[in-house]
């Protein structure tokens, strides 16, 4: 993705971000509502402490109000590792499935957990832009 | 500042990072750069402030993937306080070093702690706009 030329906006002008900063105690569950018709672009976390209670995962969703995270649809192939080397960027690869990537109004995007996340901490950046 | 209507300018395309902290924080990097981006303010404010005796603080730093927070540049003067007064904006001062406030993509905030976090629950706000 390209830097902007000044005085030529372009949609990756109007990006916004949503971060999930999580703790060991994290568990499956959605962190944000669409306001908008909005698709997702990218998705990359990094743990800070990789968790130390054997495989664990983050797989991220769009679901739509009163569906549960895991009944929605999956935005990436492969998964977040939460036992991945510290600061270290992890890029998910985005779903290339039509229409997945778009989160109409009222669409969550949430995470659902595999394994124990024992002493796990990071971040996961969501970057979407407006439809 | 409100925009005028009709008339653009950078300050429309800034997005806002906000790391919500309770006092479990820790080091830890909370955003990751999709694309070339430039640190226009961080401010933060306590909601309730951290007791231990001694001092307990943030300083927040850009670090690419695979370098720890605190091997990173750090983007202000001074510290935010996590003992501040509760609900008391506390901006930080930008560092100088232009270069510093530069995000490339894949590129990380963060904030490295010192001191003990006790009973800490606040916020730290990071505006950034595109390049």
């Amino acid at each position: 993705m390209g830097s902007r030329s000044l005085g030529v906006a372009d949609s990756s002008d109007a990006q916004k971000y949503v971060t999930v900063n999580y703790i060991a105690t994290l568990v499956t569950q959605k962190f944000f509502v669409a306001p908008r018709k909005l698709i997702v672009t990218s998705i990359v976390g990094a743990t800070r402490v990789a968790g130390s209670g054997g495989a664990c995962t983050a797989s991220f969703y769009k679901a739509a109000s009163a569906v549960a995270v895991g009944s929605g649809t999956l935005l990436h192939a492969g998964s977040f590792n939460l036992v991945g080397t510290a600061d270290t960027n992890q890029a998910l690869t985005l779903s290339p499935v039509p229409g997945a990537l778009t989160l109409n109004p009222g669409d969550s995007l949430g995470y659902v957990l595999s394994g124990t996340a024992t002493s796990a901490v990071g971040s996961v950046t969501i970057t979407l832009e407006p439809l | 500042m409100g925009r005028a209507l009709g008339v653009s300018d950078s300050a429309d395309m800034q997005s806002v990072v906000t790391f919500n902290y309770i006092a479990t924080v820790v080091t830890q990097k909370f955003f990751i750069a999709p694309r070339k981006l430039q640190v226009v303010g961080i401010r933060g404010v306590t909601r309730v402030a951290g007791n231990d005796g001694s001092a307990v603080t943030f300083a927040v730093y850009k670090s690419a993937s695979g370098i720890a927070v605190g091997s990173g540049a750090l983007l202000h003067s001074g510290t935010f306080d996590l003992k501040g007064t509760a609900d008391t904006n506390q901006p930080l001062t930008l560092t100088g070093n232009q270069d510093s406030l530069i995000l490339a993509p894949g590129d990380s905030l963060g904030v490295v702690l010192t001191g003990t976090a006790t009973l800490a629950v606040g916020e730290v706000q990071v505006t950034v706009e595109p390049l």
